[in-house]
């Protein structure tokens, strides 16, 4: 068990917790608060939405996050803000006012899930638009509504209040934040000594982490965990469990974004949502902006790390595709120092990584070069699914001809690759229709999908062929006019 | 801020009747109620195989675990183990042999959901295994049937074709579907004194899992209450597919003597379970020049799974809308269910007519590509006309169809969109956009007649509150908000004063499932008897009361804004409250009992004739799509629907039940595929696998026309039914992706697209199209 304290709603809560407890069946069976839903406990349905305040930069800063994906323990030093938080059905919150008067529900079942992914929403956007509200209610999913409802109740809060912001928050917000701020310095982990089994660390610094793992390094199945969102769904579902975990989402130092002479690099523990907002990727790579609002849902990236998407070795993760064809390259970390790899070399087989034991990501760095990029990812549905195949382009041009080329592709192999021959094939040349052509003949000579339950060979290899064609079509529309 | 428009829509549709408590959380599903300290919770171990001999059970190893209360077989169950309705084939846990991958074996009660998990594990059974049958072909080859081939038959098929300037024939597979309501299976039995169980069911069949609870423990309906207060969705799943969870439950806290809890994880609720009926649907249609069918003829053959569930009633439910809005002088409809070794397929919104009406859709898309004439000129030409009659018999009384049809043109600028859709296409390589149009004509009453009956019980307590109670179960489609509705009307007061109670089979027994679209109309219509019942009472009495003051005639009294007087001296009146405070001290009732049976329905299901609905509901749909060719995504641009619905009872409602139903069927029809592995396993059986709509997923714009009309063809207060009908506006967006990609070739073949139109569906489509038009 471990002692954590934290805010729930307007109080301060001191308990103790297993390590290997998500934070869902926490607040339903440990806190007896039952207004937030389990529809699937794998990050997909949305209904266990809760918001959750960190403090970053001394600064709180709320995100909407699935339940299901986030250890209890992690609560602690943070601002739990669950759907008993917000109103009572004598005086509902605006947002709840809004979802009824406009029929937003029906069974009800998804609705504090809906209520709480709105809430973070205008917690963080102050004049969302359609599109904003689309990404923000993407992963909630509800089988009675057709959304219509729920959307329409959306608009209207954020007409409504687009001068008020303030008014949707709950009055112990200000109060809390106070505490939150000074808090978090006060209080360090306690972890009660005679517990082994499922043992969980939370390092808040680099050297922690390496001294850390010192004393644990006897733990065989010793995992990394960061936002979670890959492993959690292992453990809730496949019933993975690990022996030791070290969890990495606090340490602020590998929590960065910089420029460096002619690179961007990005700290492994940034989140897709941290990264979206970030200025030098908005201007310099706006192809990572892209590529992140195609991946899972807003809770899911409010939590998921740019290194865990990297460390997962799924063949299709999305960014990682994207980061080989902008020719990334991790730097690696542990106590012995810094070693830096290319990404496309970093994948050794099918789930298999070049990372040592105590070796973690630390950062990506990224080349800022003029290039064209593009990214397309083929799955079934438009928001909130795994890719059947995925595809990044990226050409240095000198006038019409190429003097540079990476093409980069997901769910073609056991994990994502760099298509070698296709890029090669491409340097030097002046672009055409033809020449694509032919890079779609030699892509597929060079890949060898399989068949799954994400697509068959026949199709996967019909989507590579078409994706680049998108892809030429994106960049060199001319051709195709 | 709210306009004013805004608060009239408040006033005039009433909100969601438990709104306040869903929306703060506070309102309790099942898997909410605080859990007892002796709650037991209930895993089961379930067959890794679709056909297989059980050897044997070796349960010793679990049962030696710290923490576990039971763990019981077939052998324990003590009454009979038989959990079969409609057919008495389906045991509660299989004693020799496992039919389905996912059947339940073995179950476990313990103290905590871990340390039943740690149990299952220790349970050791040997199978011996067996050849299963797994798809249409096999059950066809090998005769595998749930029951005898049903047949309907109008005019004469084989004169119809040899009249018909046409024929041609074909085949399409309709695909399943999961349910994926958002709350999964749940159930709790907690024993009370006296062999007496209390079941808590996400139940759309309360009766039903009252009778057979009662009948796998060897014990009486009397001794069985059911109590469901809501559902976290249906949609079908929980109409029999929820029963056997239940009987689970109950046998655990029968042998345990304590609570018993049991819930499925979203895999395994998606594992386990049937889904909706995949059907062959091999068809020949015989039509003249101008489009108008002479000869129709169909056989369904039907997925059902390894029992018989409500395989047959889904079956005729298909079968009697085959014909769907289109008039057939000559039709042969034959359905034939199949028994396969998966979970026993089951009842999902729409209940068969979905696919009835698929298989005449696409015939109709075929005579169009035929005779090259516009799809919606080809459906108008067919249309019912009032005073024609369905291939079983019923009289088509109060057809709008044309009407509907004549709006749908104008509202959504038909020949203009047209028009600019080949143009678009035209000058667009790799966008395409399509047309799709379906009209729907939905039959209201369920076709086993005994179901077309239920209660209702009203009792107004002292202080001038009411309690109803009725057979209905709230899922979602807020039944419990238009019954409150339908008994503020009648008696005059405000919906504060009104409490619509939980469904209780001691309250309401012999219920029939919440089910085929009628709860509001049925249980709305027992409310209004019983209601109309304390009402005549109270008249007479308050007649008595005002006549004190002056003349009073009896039919002028009006109850309304919680108030009784006389409309010719509304000046004097009588609270509702004090009326109810001396009627109950003049001894005057203050409760009834409503009972209520679908009037002038009848249908013999053998040979297939008959009027088995009250009424119709009729409306029509298109939906223009844009389908990325180099992807296989599609992006829903517009969607028109013109919907006629008698006097809604709540617009509101009304219009979110045909929003919900429409994105359930686009969904069924593309993004949402269902696979299975080579042994029989759904390996779609995750929300990361299987792929609803999301909000992205709906239509760019969409625009509902209601139609209110005055008919006798309707239900309570005028109304109809809505939940299920709207589900076949869905239909229209395949069928605008297939006429989309259709114009990869100009239009000159037609797509042989595979059901559900998903990326890959889409994407090999086209590319056999360039191949055959090369
Ligand atoms: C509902 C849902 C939708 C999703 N959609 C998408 C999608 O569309 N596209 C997509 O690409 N992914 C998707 N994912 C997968 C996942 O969100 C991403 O891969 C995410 O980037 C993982 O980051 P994380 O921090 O949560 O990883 P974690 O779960 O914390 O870790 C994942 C793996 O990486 C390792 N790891 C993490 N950080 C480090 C580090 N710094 N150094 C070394 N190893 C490390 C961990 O040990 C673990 O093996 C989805 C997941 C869910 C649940
Ligand atoms: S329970 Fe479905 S996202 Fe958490
Ligand atoms: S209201 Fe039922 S799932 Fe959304």
């Amino acid at each position: 068990m471990f002692n954590i304290s934290f805010f729930l709603n307007g109080e301060e809560v001191n308990t103790s917790v297993p390590s290997n407890l998500n934070t869902l069946s926490f607040i339903r069976n440990h806190l007896n608060l039952t207004g937030t839903k389990e529809g699937c406990s794998e990050g997909d349905c949305g209904a266990c939405t809760i918001v959750i305040g960190k403090v970053r930069n001394e600064k709180v800063r709320y995100v909407a996050v699935n339940s299901c994906l986030i250890p209890a323990i992690r609560l602690h030093g943070k601002h739990l803000v669950t759907i008993e938080g917000l109103g009572s059905p004598d005086n509902l919150h605006p947002i709840q006012q809004a979802l009824l008067d406009y029929h937003g529900i029906q069974c009800g079942y998804c609705t504090p899930g809906v209520v709480m992914s709105l809430f973070g929403l205008f917690l963080n956007n102050k004049r969302p638009t359609e599109n904003d509200i689309h990404n923000a209610l993407e992963g909630n999913l509800c089988r009675c509504t057709g959304y219509e409802s729920i959307k329409k109740a959306a608009i209207f809060i954020a007409n409504r209040f687009k001068n008020y912001p303030n008014k949707l928050l709950p009055s112990y917000f200000t109060e809390i934040n106070k505490k939150l701020l000074s808090f978090n310095k006060r209080i360090l982990w306690k972890q009660d000594i005679n517990e082994t089994y499922n043992n969980y660390n939370i390092p808040k610094s680099l050297k922690e982490l390496f001294t850390s793992w010192d004393d644990t390094s006897k733990y065989e199945s010793c995992k990394i965990i960061n936002g979670g969102t890959d492993l959690m769904v292992d453990i809730n579902i496949k019933k993975n469990l690990y022996n030791k975990f070290i969890d990495i989402s606090e340490i602020e130092e590998i929590n960065f974004i910089r420029r460096k002479n002619h690179s961007t690099l990005i700290g492994a523990g940034t989140t897709f949502s941290e990264i979206l907002e970030n200025c030098i990727i908005k201007l310099k790579l706006p192809i990572i902006i892209s590529t992140i609002l195609q991946i899972g849902s807003q809770q899911i990236r409010n939590i998921a790390t740019i290194g865990g998407n990297i460390g997962n070795a799924s063949p299709v993760a999305d960014l990682t595709t994207v980061l080989i064809a902008l020719d990334a390259k991790l730097i690696l970390k542990s106590k012995s120092g810094l070693r830096k790899v290319n990404l496309s070399d970093f994948y050794l087989s099918y789930k298999k990584i070049l990372l040592r034991t105590n070796e973690i990501i630390f950062a990506i760095e990224i080349p800022i070069k003029k290039t064209l990029t593009s990214f397309e990812k083929g799955a079934k549905r438009k928001a909130v699914d795994i890719a059947s195949v995925n595809s990044a382009i990226c050409l240095e041009l000198k006038n019409r001809t190429i003097t540079n080329a990476r093409i980069a592709l997901g769910g073609v192999a056991p994990f994502p690759v760099l298509a070698v021959k296709a890029s090669s094939y491409l340097k030097g040349k002046i672009i055409t229709k033809d020449t694509t052509k032919k890079v779609s003949s030699i892509l597929n000579a060079e890949i060898k999908p399989i068949s799954d339950l994400r697509g068959s060979k026949e199709f996967r290899t019909l989507l590579v062929r078409n994706q680049i064609t998108r892809h030429f079509l994106k960049l060199f529309p001319e051709l195709y006019a | 801020m709210h306009s004013n428009k805004d608060n009239k829509y408040r006033e005039t549709f009433p909100q969601h009747l438990s709104g306040k408590w869903l929306v703060t959380g506070k309102a309790r599903f099942i898997f909410d109620e605080p859990k007892p300290k002796d709650l037991q919770f209930v895993k089961i171990l379930t067959s890794p195989h679709a056909h297989a001999r059980i050897v044997s059970i070796d349960k010793s190893q679990a049962q030696n675990i710290k923490g576990v209360s039971t763990v019981l077989s077939a052998e324990d169950i003590p009454g009979k183990n038989q959990i079969g309705v409609v057919a008495k084939d389906e045991p509660l846990l299989p004693h020799s042999k496992v039919n389905y991958v996912g059947q339940p074996v073995v179950i476990v009660a313990a103290d905590s959901v871990a340390i039943a998990e740690t149990a299952i594990k220790q349970i050791k059974i040997k199978y011996k295994l067996l050849k299963p049958i797994l798809s249409i072909n096999q059950a066809l080859k090998n005769n595998s049937l749930l029951s005898e081939i049903r047949k309907i038959e109008s005019g004469n098929i084989q004169k119809g074709f040899a009249q018909s300037d046409y024929v041609i024939e074909g085949l399409v597979n309709t695909c399943s579907q999961d349910h994926f309501y958002l709350e999964t299976q749940i159930a709790r039995a907690i024993p009370t004194e006296d062999n007496e169980f209390i079941i808590q069911s996400a139940t759309q069949s309360p009766s039903e899992v009252q009778d057979v609870v009662a009948r796998v423990l060897g014990l009486k309906n009397k001794d069985i209450t059911v109590d469901v207060r809501r559902l976290g969705g249906g949609f079908g799943g929980k109409e029999r597919a929820a029963t056997i969870w239940a009987c689970l439950a109950a046998l655990a806290a029968y042998k345990t003597r304590k609570p018993c809890e049991l819930r499925l994880s979203r895999v395994d609720d998606m594992s386990w379970r049937g889904k909706r009926h995949p059907m062959e649907c091999k068809y020949k249609v015989g039509f003249n020049k101008d489009g108008k069918m002479k000869a129709y003829a169909i056989e369904f053959n039907i997925k059902g799974g390894a029992y018989t569930d409500l395989s047959l009633a889904i079956m005729q439910r298909a079968m009697v809308h085959a014909d769907n809005a289109y008039f057939m002088p000559n039709a042969r409809i034959i359905g034939r269910p199949l028994r396969t070794n998966f979970p026993p397929n089951t009842a999902l919104r729409g209940f068969g007519a979905p696919q009835g009406i698929f298989a005449i859709e696409y015939t109709m898309e075929r005579i169009s590509h035929k005779l090259k004439i516009d799809p919606i000129k080809i459906r108008q030409a067919n249309l019912y006309q009032t005073g024609q009659k369905t291939p079983y018999g019923q009289k088509i009384q109060d057809s709008n169809l044309s009407e509907l049809f004549d709006r749908l043109k104008k509202n959504s600028g038909y020949d203009k969109l047209v028009q600019d859709v080949h143009k678009f296409n035209h000058k667009s390589n790799y966008i395409k956009r399509g047309i799709g149009i379906t009209p729907v004509k939905f039959g209201l009453s369920f076709t086993k007649i005994s179901h077309n009956q239920t209660s209702a019980l009203i009792w107004i307590y002292e202080d001038g509150t009411i309690s109803v109670s009725h057979g209905g179960i709230e899922m979602g489609q807020e039944v419990n908000t238009k019954v409150a509705q339908v008994v503020e009307k009648q008696f005059g007061v405000s919906l504060d004063r009104i409490r619509i109670e939980s469904n209780n089979t001691r309250r309401i027994g012999n219920s029939t499932p919440t089910a085929a679209s009628a709860c509001a109309d049925l249980n709305g219509n027992a409310a209004k008897i019983a209601a109309d019942k304390i009402i005549s009472k109270l008249k007479h009495f308050a007649q008595k009361l005002l006549y004190q003051k002056q003349k009073t005639k009896l039919e002028n009294i009006v109850f309304k804004n919680n108030i009784i007087f006389d409309k010719q001296n509304p000046k004097s009146f009588i609270t509702f409250t004090d009326l109810v405070k001396m009627a109950f001290a003049e001894r005057i009732p203050l409760c009834a009992h409503g009972f209520y049976k679908t009037p002038n329905i009848n249908f013999d299901p053998i040979k297939g004739q008959g009027s088995p609905f009250l009424y119709f509901v009729y409306g029509c749909a298109l939906s223009l799509v844009e389908v990325d060719v180099l992807s296989g995504n599609f992006t829903i641009k517009k969607t028109y629907i013109v919907h006629e619905m008698g006097k809604s009872l709540n617009i509101a409602i009304d219009r979110g039940q045909i929003e919900g139903a429409f994105l359930q069927g686009v969904g069924w029809l593309t993004i949402e595929e269902l696979l299975y592995d080579d042994k029989g396993f759904c390996i779609t059986n995750t929300p990361s696998t299987y792929k609803i709509p999301t909000i992205k997923d709906i239509a760019q714009e969409l625009n509902i026309e209601m139609i209110e009309r005055d008919t006798p063809y309707s239900s309570v207060l005028g109304s109809k039914a809505i939940g299920e009908p709207p589900l076949i506006y869905g239909e229209s967006v395949f069928f605008a992706i297939k006429n989309a990609i259709e114009s990869v070739a100009d239009y000159k073949f037609e797509t042989n697209l595979t059901i559900p139109a998903t990326p890959e569906s889409i994407i090999m489509a086209i590319e056999e199209l360039k191949k055959i038009s090369d």
